[in-house]
C-alpha cells in the first residue's frame, strides 16, 4: 500500500497528511493489528424476503481492504437490496454484515462512521444548494464547522462543482446530482465507499472525473464496492468482482479468477444465461 | 385514432381499480356522493319540467347550472394540472398523431371517469326542466352537446396554461397558495354570503344575464331563450356559442402544438439563480452540530418547499379567516356572549401546527436515508426537527392567538388562551415525535403537487390511527382547558394564570417525554421508517 494521498479527506487513518514520509507503512495509532486485518466489508448468510419473494438468498461475500470491488448482475438480481442491507438502510431477514469488523445491525452508529454510501434512486434534499447539501452531510456526521467547510470546498473542487455550488440541487443535471451525492458520501472520510450504480445517467466527462476520484481514493487506502451492469466499466475499473443472479452470488473473487480467460461480459452471460439466439427481425431490416 | 385514445383512457381507468380495494371503495363512496347530488338536482329539474314554468326561472336554472359547471371544469385544472395525465401531450408526443386527433381523444376522454360520467348525467338531468316543451328539450340536447365541447375545450386551454405557469416556480407557488386560501376560505365565505343571501338572490338574474353572453353559459342561455320563444335571441346566442367554440378550439390547438414542441423543456431551471459559494444561508444561523443542522434544514424545507409551506400559510390563514368570519356567523343578533367557532379554532389550529411534525419525515421521503446513513442519533433527529418547527410555529400561533382573542373581545382571557395554544403546539410535537416513527402519514414525494392524492392500500386504518394521534394531543390540553373554563366561569385572574401555567407545563413535559421516546424509537426503527416513507409516490 503506497501512501500517496492526493485528496486528504479519503484517508481517515492519516491524521498528519503530508507530513508522513511515503516509505513509512500506514501505522494507525490506537488500532490493534487484528482489527486492521478485518475485511472492509464482510457479508455472512444474508437473506431478504419481501412477503413471499426471496430477493436475496443467502449471500456470503468478503470485500478485502483496499480492493476496488464490482458487483454486477441483471436488473432485479438483488444488488441494491444487498447494498441497502449492508449499509443499514434495510433490515435483513437473516444474516450479518460487518464493516471493518463492526456489525452493521448491532452497532449501527459505529459501523456507519466507517462507510460512505451513494444510494441509487433516492431523493436528495434538493431544495438545498450543492454546498449546503454537502455541509449538511458533514454536520450530520458531527464534524466540526471548520473541518466541514474545508472538506466541502475540497469536494466541490474535486467534483468540479464550484460553479454550481450556490445553485439548488433540484436544478442540477443527472451527472451533477450523482457527483454531489458522491461528495455527500465522502465528507466524513469513510474507509469504505458503497456506490449503487454510480455511473448511471452520468455523461462521459463526469464519469471519467468520478473514476479518477475513486481510483485516487483506493490508491490512498480506501475500499470501494460499486454495483453496475456495465461490464466494460467494471472490467476496466475493478480488481475484484462478484456476479449476482436471482439473489445469489454465482461467482466472486479477483477479476482474473472470475473471468477465467474470457471477457467479463462473456463470462457474465455464460453464468447468468438468458441470452436469446436471435435471427434478427426480418421486417426491421431495411437493406 | 381518437377512438384508440379513448379506449386507452378507458383501460387506464379500469386498471386503476386492479388489485386495490380502497380505490374501488373510494370510487363507490365518491360515486354515491356525486350520484346523490346529481339525482336530487335531476329530481328538482323534473319537477320544473312537469308544467310550463316562468321563462325567468328556467333561464336561472339552465344558465346557473351551465355557469357553475363551466367554472368547475375551468378552474379545477389550474390547481390540479397533471393529476390525470393519461392523454397529456407529454405522453403522446412520440407518436405520429395529429393535434386534431389528440384533441378529439382528450375531448371524449374527458367523459371517461367519475367526474365525466357525473357531468353527463347532470347535463341530461338539467334538461328535464324543459320537458314541458318537448321541442325545446330536443333542442337542449343538441345545444348542450355543443356547450360541452366549448366547456371542455376551454378547460383544456386552462390546463395547458396551468402546465406552463406551473413550470415557473414563483407562479406555481403563488397559484398553490391562492388555491389553498380559496379552499380554506370556501367554508367561511359561504357562511358569510349566506347572510347576504337576499342581496345575492336579488342579483342572480343580472348574473345570469351577463353569464349568458359569455362562454360560461351562452349555450344554455340559447336554450333558455328558446323556452321563452325569443327566436332572434336563440339565433344570436347560438351564433355566439359557435364563435366561442371555434375560437376555443383554435386556441387549444395552438397551445397544444406549442406544448408538444416544448416537451421536456419545462422542467428544472438550468440558469437558476445562484448564491455565492461560501454562503450557507440558514445553516450559518444555527449551531454546526447535527441537531442544529437538522433544525436549519427543517426551517429551510418548511419555507422553501411548496409541499410544506402550505402548512405555514395554513396557520395564519386560519386565524385570519376565522377571526374575521367565524365571529359574524355565530353572533346572532349581536349576542356576543354566545359560543362561536373561534373557541374551537383556538384549540384546533395549535394541534394542527404541532401535528405538522408527524409529516416531516414523510415529506423527506427517501432523502431521509441521509439521516439513516449518517448514523444520526435519535435525539439529534427528533430535537432538530422539533427546534426547526417550533421556532416557526410558536410565534405564528402566539400571534394568531393574540389576534383572534383581540378580535373576539376576549383579551381578559389572553394569558390562559395563549398558554393553552402554545402548550398544545408543544404537545403536538411531542406526541407526533413518537407517532411518526411507528406510522407514517402519506405525503406527496418531493417535486410533486401538494394536492397530489396518495395511493394508499391501507389508508382507512391509517386514517383512524391519525385521528387517534390528534385525539391524544387534544387530551394533553384538557387539564388547562378545565382550568380555563373554571376561570371563565368565576372571572378569577388566579385561575386564569393557573390555567396558563398548567397548559405550558403539560406541553413541555409531553414534548420532552415524547422526544425521548421518539428518539428511542428512532434508534430502533429508523430503517423501517425509511422504507415506509420511501414507498410514498
Amino acid at each position: 500500500m503506497t501512501h500517496e494521498s492526493p485528496t486528504p479527506w479519503n484517508n481517515p487513518a492519516d491524521t498528519s497528511t503530508a507530513a508522513v514520509p511515503a516509505q513509512q507503512p500506514p501505522v494507525v495509532p490506537n488500532t490493534p493489528a487484528a482489527e486492521r486485518r478485518q475485511p472492509a466489508l464482510d457479508i455472512q448468510g444474508l437473506v431478504k424476503v419481501f412477503r413471499d419473494k426471496v430477493a436475496v438468498d443467502g449471500i456470503n461475500l468478503t470485500v478485502p481492504r483496499g480492493s476496488f470491488y464490482g458487483l454486477v448482475g441483471r436488473n432485479g438480481a438483488g444488488k441494491t437490496t444487498t447494498l441497502s442491507m449492508s449499509t443499514g438502510m434495510l433490515r435483513p431477514t437473516q444474516g450479518q454484515v460487518f464493516i471493518d469488523g463492526t456489525d452493521v445491525w448491532l452497532q449501527p452508529r459505529e459501523a456507519k462512521k466507517k462507510v460512505g454510501v451513494l444510494p441509487d434512486g433516492v431523493y436528495l434534499f434538493d431544495k438545498l444548494t450543492g454546498e449546503q447539501l454537502i455541509t449538511y452531510a458533514g454536520r450530520l456526521h458531527g464534524l466540526d464547522k471548520a473541518t466541514v467547510a474545508e472538506r466541502t470546498a475540497d469536494l466541490l473542487t474535486a467534483m468540479d462543482l464550484q460553479e454550481a455550488a450556490g445553485r439548488r440541487v433540484s436544478d442540477y443535471s443527472a451527472g451533477m446530482t450523482k457527483k454531489v451525492a458522491l461528495a455527500v458520501a465522502m465528507i466524513h472520510a469513510p474507509s469504505l465507499l458503497v456506490l449503487d450504480e454510480p455511473f448511471e445517467a452520468v455523461d462521459p466527462v463526469s464519469a471519467s472525473n468520478i473514476q479518477d476520484i475513486l481510483k485516487a481514493y483506493v490508491a490512498g487506502g480506501g475500499t470501494v464496492i460499486l454495483s453496475s451492469h456495465v461490464m466494460d466499466l467494471v472490467q476496466r475499473l475493478c480488481d475484484h468482482v462478484a456476479i449476482m443472479n436471482q439473489g445469489r452470488i454465482v461467482a466472486a473473487g479477483s477479476l482474473d479468477e472470475v473471468r477465467a480467460g474470457s471477457s467479463l461480459e462473456e463470462r457474465f452471460v455464460d453464468l447468468v444465461g438468458g441470452r436469446v439466439k436471435s435471427e434478427g427481425i426480418s421486417w426491421l431490416s431495411h437493406s | 385514432m381518437a377512438l384508440t385514445l379513448l379506449s386507452l383512457k378507458w383501460r387506464y381507468f379500469l386498471a386503476s381499480f386492479k388489485g386495490n380495494v380502497w380505490v374501488i371503495v373510494g370510487f363507490i363512496l365518491g360515486g354515491l356522493y356525486g350520484l346523490g347530488i346529481v339525482s336530487s338536482w335531476t329530481f328538482a329539474s323534473l319537477m320544473l319540467g312537469f308544467e310550463e314554468t316562468e321563462p325567468q326561472t328556467i333561464t336561472l336554472w339552465l344558465v346557473g347550472f351551465g355557469t357553475v359547471l363551466s367554472l368547475a371544469w375551468w378552474l379545477v385544472p389550474l390547481f390540479t394540472s397533471g393529476t390525470d395525465a393519461t392523454l397529456d401531450p407529454d405522453h403522446l408526443a412520440p407518436y405520429p398523431l395529429r393535434p386534431r386527433e389528440i384533441m378529439v381523444g382528450q375531448l371524449l376522454g374527458g367523459f371517461v371517469g367519475l367526474t365525466g360520467f357525473l357531468t353527463l348525467l347532470a347535463v341530461l338531468g338539467t334538461g328535464l326542466a324543459t320537458l314541458s316543451k318537448p321541442l325545446v328539450f330536443i333542442f337542449y340536447l343538441v345545444v348542450a352537446a355543443l356547450g360541452l365541447v366549448l366547456m371542455i375545450s376551454v378547460s383544456r386551454i386552462f390546463s395547458l396554461i396551468a402546465i406552463e405557469l406551473n413550470s415557473i416556480p414563483v407562479v406555481r407557488q403563488v397559484l398553490l397558495i391562492l388555491g389553498f386560501l380559496l379552499l380554506l376560505g370556501a367554508g367561511p365565505l359561504i357562511v358569510a354570503s349566506a347572510f347576504t343571501l337576499q342581496t345575492f338572490y336579488d342579483s342572480l338574474p343580472v348574473i345570469a344575464e351577463v353569464a349568458g353572453w359569455t362562454p360560461l353559459a351562452s349555450a344554455f342561455s340559447a336554450v333558455a331563450a328558446a323556452y321563452e320563444g325569443a327566436w332572434g335571441m336563440v339565433l344570436l346566442k347560438l351564433a355566439l356559442t359557435c364563435i366561442y367554440a371555434v375560437l376555443a378550439w383554435l386556441l387549444w390547438k395552438k397551445l397544444l402544438v406549442r406544448a408538444m414542441e416544448r416537451i421536456g423543456t419545462l422542467r428544472g431551471d438550468p440558469v437558476a439563480k445562484t448564491v455565492e459559494a461560501g454562503k450557507l444561508g440558514i445553516f450559518d444561523r444555527f449551531p454546526a452540530t447535527p441537531t442544529g443542522a437538522i433544525a436549519a434544514r427543517t426551517v429551510h424545507s418548511l419555507i422553501k418547499d411548496p409541499r410544506m409551506n402550505m402548512n405555514l400559510v395554513m396557520v395564519p390563514g386560519f386565524y385570519l379567516l376565522f377571526s374575521l368570519f367565524g365571529r359574524i356567523s355565530f353572533s346572532d343578533g349581536g349576542d356576543k356572549v354566545g359560543f362561536n367557532t373561534n373557541w374551537f379554532m383556538l384549540v384546533f389550529i395549535p394541534i394542527m401546527a404541532g401535528y405538522v411534525y408527524a409529516y416531516l419525515v414523510s415529506y423527506d421521503n427517501s432523502a431521509f436515508s441521509m439521516h439513516v446513513l449518517a448514523g444520526v442519533s435519535g435525539k439529534a433527529d427528533r430535537w432538530g426537527r422539533a427546534w426547526g418547527l417550533l421556532i416557526i410555529m410558536l410565534p405564528l400561533v402566539a400571534a394568531g392567538t393574540i389576534f383572534m382573542t383581540f378580535m373576539g373581545g376576549n383579551l381578559h382571557l389572553l394569558a390562559p388562551l395563549l398558554g393553552l395554544s402554545l402548550g398544545l403546539v408543544l404537545s403536538g410535537v411531542g406526541v407526533s415525535a413518537v407517532a411518526d416513527m411507528n406510522i407514517s402519514i402519506p405525503a406527496p414525494p418531493p417535486g410533486a403537487s401538494p394536492f397530489k392524492t396518495q395511493r394508499q392500500s391501507d389508508g382507512f386504518a391509517k386514517g383512524l390511527l391519525r385521528m387517534l394521534v390528534m385525539l391524544i394531543i387534544l387530551i394533553c390540553g384538557v387539564p388547562g382547558l378545565i382550568l380555563l373554563v373554571l376561570a371563565t366561569g368565576s372571572d378569577s385572574q388566579t385561575l386564569g394564570w393557573a390555567s396558563a401555567a398548567v397548559s405550558l407545563v403539560v406541553g413541555v413535559v409531553v414534548l420532552v417525554v415524547g422526544i425521548h421516546l421518539g428518539a428511542r424509537s428512532f434508534e430502533k426503527n429508523a430503517p423501517e421508517t425509511l422504507q415506509r416513507v420511501s414507498a410514498f409516490y
